[in-house]
C-alpha cells in the first residue's frame, strides 16, 4: 500500500517535471524566435563588411 | 482594486516545483519590448514628411511606391517638424526611463515584479497609442508626452522590474540572469527595426501617407500581448528558497555582501557613487563610438565602406551590444564583477587608441573588431551592474538601488552626444582633416575609462554602520541552511 502511494506520488512529480520543462520550452521559443529573425535580419545587412 | 489582485505580490508566490527557468524568458519578453526604444531612429525621417506626404493625392501609382521611396521624394512641408524637434522625442524618453527608475525603484520593490511590469506594459503600449494620435493630428506635444513621458516611464519601470526578481532567483549566476534579461534590451532594437519598416510599408499601402500612426498603433498593441506574456509567467520564490545544493563560491571574494543596505543608506555611501562614475563614462565612452560610428567608418574607409554597407556595420555593433551584455556578465560569475569592470577599463582605452590606427593603416578588419570589443563591453557595463550591486549591497532593495544608479545613464544620454558634436565642431573649426577628426574624441573617451579604472580600483566592501543587521541575506550567506521549500536548479 505504502508502496503505491510513492509510486503515485512518484509518477506525479515526473508528470509536474515535464510538464514544467515543456513550459520552459515554450517560454524560451516565444522570446528566442522574434530575437532570432531580428538578429538573421541585421546580419543580412552587415554581411556586405566582410566582403 | 480587487481585479487587479492578481498583480499583487503575494499571488505570484511559486509554488514547490516552479521551474526557475520560466522566469528569464518572462523578463526578456519585457527588456525585449522596450528595447525598441533603440530603433527609434527608423522614425525619424518619415515624421519630418508627415504633412507633405498627406498632401499628396492618394493615388495607386503613390500607393504602389515604397514608403521609403515616398519618404525619400516629397520634400518637406513648411508646418512638417524637423530633425532635431523629432531627435527630442528619443531624448525625452530616455530622461525619463532614468527619472521613472530612479523614482518608482522602491515602489517596485514593494510591490513585486509583476504590478511594476503591468505598469510597464501599460504606460509602453499607451505611450505609442497617445503617439500614434499626436502624428495622425500632427501636434507634437502629444508625441513628446506619448512616446516621450508616458513610453519613457514604461521604459524605466520595464527596465529594472525583473532585475532583482532573477538576481534572487539565480543567486549562484546573478551576472548570467540579469545577463539575459538586460541582453534582450540591446536585442529589442534589431526586432523593432525590422518591423516597423515592414508596418509602415504596410499602412502606407493601405492609407497612403508615410503609414508612422499606424505603425505606431500596432506595434502598441503587439508589445502589450507581448509584455503580458512577462507578467503572467513572473513569479517571485518564497522567503527562504535558494536553488538545490547551493554554496556561495568562494572566489566571489569579501566584496559580496552577506547582508543588506537599505536604498537610503546606499545612496550614502562612496561605494554607489563610484559605480555610477564608472557606469557613466562606460556609456559615454559607447555612445562616442556608437554615434559616429556610420561616418567614421565611411571616411575612415571612402572607398571600401560605402552609406549602405556602414548601416550594416551600425547594425553589426547592435549583435556587439546585444552579445556583451550576455558574455560579460556571465563571465562576471567566474571572474567578479570588480575584475571584469577592470578589464572593461585596461582593455576599452586599448582598443579607443587602435580605432584610428586601423584608419591610418587601411584595416577595416582592425576596425571592425575594435569597435566590435569595444561594444561588447559598452553592453557588458550595463549587463554587470545589477550584480555588482547585489555584491554590494545585497539583494534586498537592489531594484531600488540600480534605478536610482540608472541616472548615471540619463546622464550619459546628454553628456556623450554633447562632447561628441562639440569635440566635433572644435575639430572642425581648426581645420583638422575628415579621416583625423574623430582621434581627438577617441583619446577622450579612453582617458575617461581610465578615471573609470580609478573608481573601480577603489571599490571596498560597504562599511558595517551602512548594513541592515535585522534583515541578513539569505541568498549570499555562507551557512548553507536547507529549508523544506526547494525548486529545482
Amino acid at each position: 500500500m505504502a508502496d503505491d502511494v510513492r509510486l503515485q506520488s512518484a509518477s506525479a512529480s515526473s508528470r509536474a517535471e515535464n510538464s514544467s520543462k515543456v513550459l520552459v520550452i515554450l517560454a524560451w521559443t516565444f522570446v528566442l524566435v522574434p530575437l532570432a529573425w531580428g538578429v538573421t535580419q541585421t546580419l543580412i545587412k552587415s554581411i556586405a563588411i566582410f566582403r | 482594486m480587487a481585479l487587479l489582485s492578481f498583480l499583487d505580490r503575494e499571488r505570484i508566490i511559486a509554488k514547490p516545483g516552479f521551474n526557475r527557468w520560466l522566469v528569464p524568458p518572462a523578463a526578456l519578453a519585457i527588456h525585449l519590448s522596450i528595447g525598441q526604444a533603440y530603433a527609434f531612429s527608423v522614425f525619424n525621417k518619415p515624421l519630418t514628411k508627415l504633412v507633405a506626404a498627406s498632401q499628396l493625392a492618394p493615388t495607386d501609382t503613390l500607393r504602389a511606391l515604397s514608403q521609403s521611396k515616398l519618404v525619400d521624394a516629397v520634400t518637406a512641408a513648411p508646418a512638417d517638424w524637423s530633425i532635431p524637434e523629432v531627435t527630442w522625442v528619443f531624448s525625452l524618453a530616455i530622461v525619463f526611463l532614468g527619472l521613472s527608475a530612479a523614482v518608482f525603484g522602491a515602489w517596485l520593490d514593494r510591490v513585486g515584479p509583476r504590478k511594476a511590469m503591468f505598469a510597464s506594459a501599460m504606460c509602453f503600449s499607451f505611450g505609442f497609442f497617445l503617439g500614434a494620435v499626436g502624428v495622425h493630428l500632427h501636434q507634437f506635444w502629444l508625441l513628446l508626452l506619448g512616446y516621450g513621458v508616458l513610453g519613457g516611464i514604461g521604459l524605466g519601470l520595464g527596465y529594472i522590474s525583473p532585475v532583482s526578481t532573477l538576481i534572487k532567483w539565480f543567486p549562484d549566476k546573478p551576472g548570467m540572469a540579469t545577463g539575459l534579461a538586460i541582453m534582450g534590451f540591446g536585442g529589442g532594437a534589431m526586432i523593432a527595426a525590422p518591423l516597423s519598416v515592414k508596418l509602415m510599408q504596410y499602412f502606407h499601402s493601405l492609407n497612403g501617407g508615410v503609414g508612422v500612426a499606424g505603425t505606431f498603433a500596432a506595434l502598441g498593441v503587439i508589445y502589450l500581448v507581448y509584455m503580458m506574456f512577462g507578467v503572467f509567467t513572473v513569479r517571485v520564490p518564497a522567503p527562504g528558497w535558494h536553488p538545490v545544493g547551493y554554496v556561495p563560491s568562494e572566489h566571489q571574494g569579501k566584496l559580496v555582501s552577506s547582508y543588506n543596505v537599505s536604498v537610503h543608506d546606499a545612496w550614502k555611501t562612496p561605494q554607489f557613487w563610484l559605480l555610477w562614475i564608472m557606469l557613466l563614462v562606460n556609456v559615454t565612452a559607447g555612445i562616442g563610438v556608437l554615434s559616429q560610428a556610420s561616418p567614421m567608418s565611411q571616411d575612415f574607409f571612402p572607398v571600401r565602406i560605402t552609406a549602405v554597407i556602414a548601416g550594416g556595420f551600425v547594425g553589426l555593433l547592435s549583435i556587439a551590444n546585444m552579445s556583451g551584455r550576455f558574455l560579460w556578465s556571465t563571465f562576471s560569475d567566474y571572474i567578479g564583477r570588480k575584475a571584469t569592470y577592470l578589464v572593461f577599463f585596461t582593455l576599452g582605452p586599448l582598443m579607443y587608441i587602435l580605432v584610428p590606427l586601423s584608419g591610418r593603416i587601411r584595416s577595416v578588419a582592425l576596425f571592425v573588431f575594435c569597435c566590435f570589443v569595444i561594444l561588447t563591453m559598452y553592453g557588458g557595463g550595463f549587463a554587470t551592474i545589477p550584480a555588482y550591486l547585489r555584491d554590494l549591497f545585497g539583494t534586498r532593495q537592489v531594484g531600488a538601488i540600480h534605478g536610482r544608479l540608472l541616472t548615471a545613464w540619463s546622464t550619459a544620454g546628454v553628456l556623450g552626444p554633447a562632447l561628441v558634436s562639440y569635440i566635433g565642431k572644435y575639430q572642425t573649426d581648426h581645420g583638422v582633416p575628415k579621416a583625423h577628426q574623430y582621434d581627438l574624441t577617441l583619446y577622450i573617451m579612453a582617458g575617461l575609462l581610465l578615471i573609470g579604472l580609478i573608481c573601480d580600483l577603489l571599490v571596498r566592501p560597504v562599511d558595517a554602520r551602512y548594513h541592515s543587521p535585522e534583515i541578513p541575506d539569505t541568498s549570499t550567506m555562507r551557512v548553507f541552511t536547507p529549508t523544506p521549500e526547494r525548486s529545482r536548479g
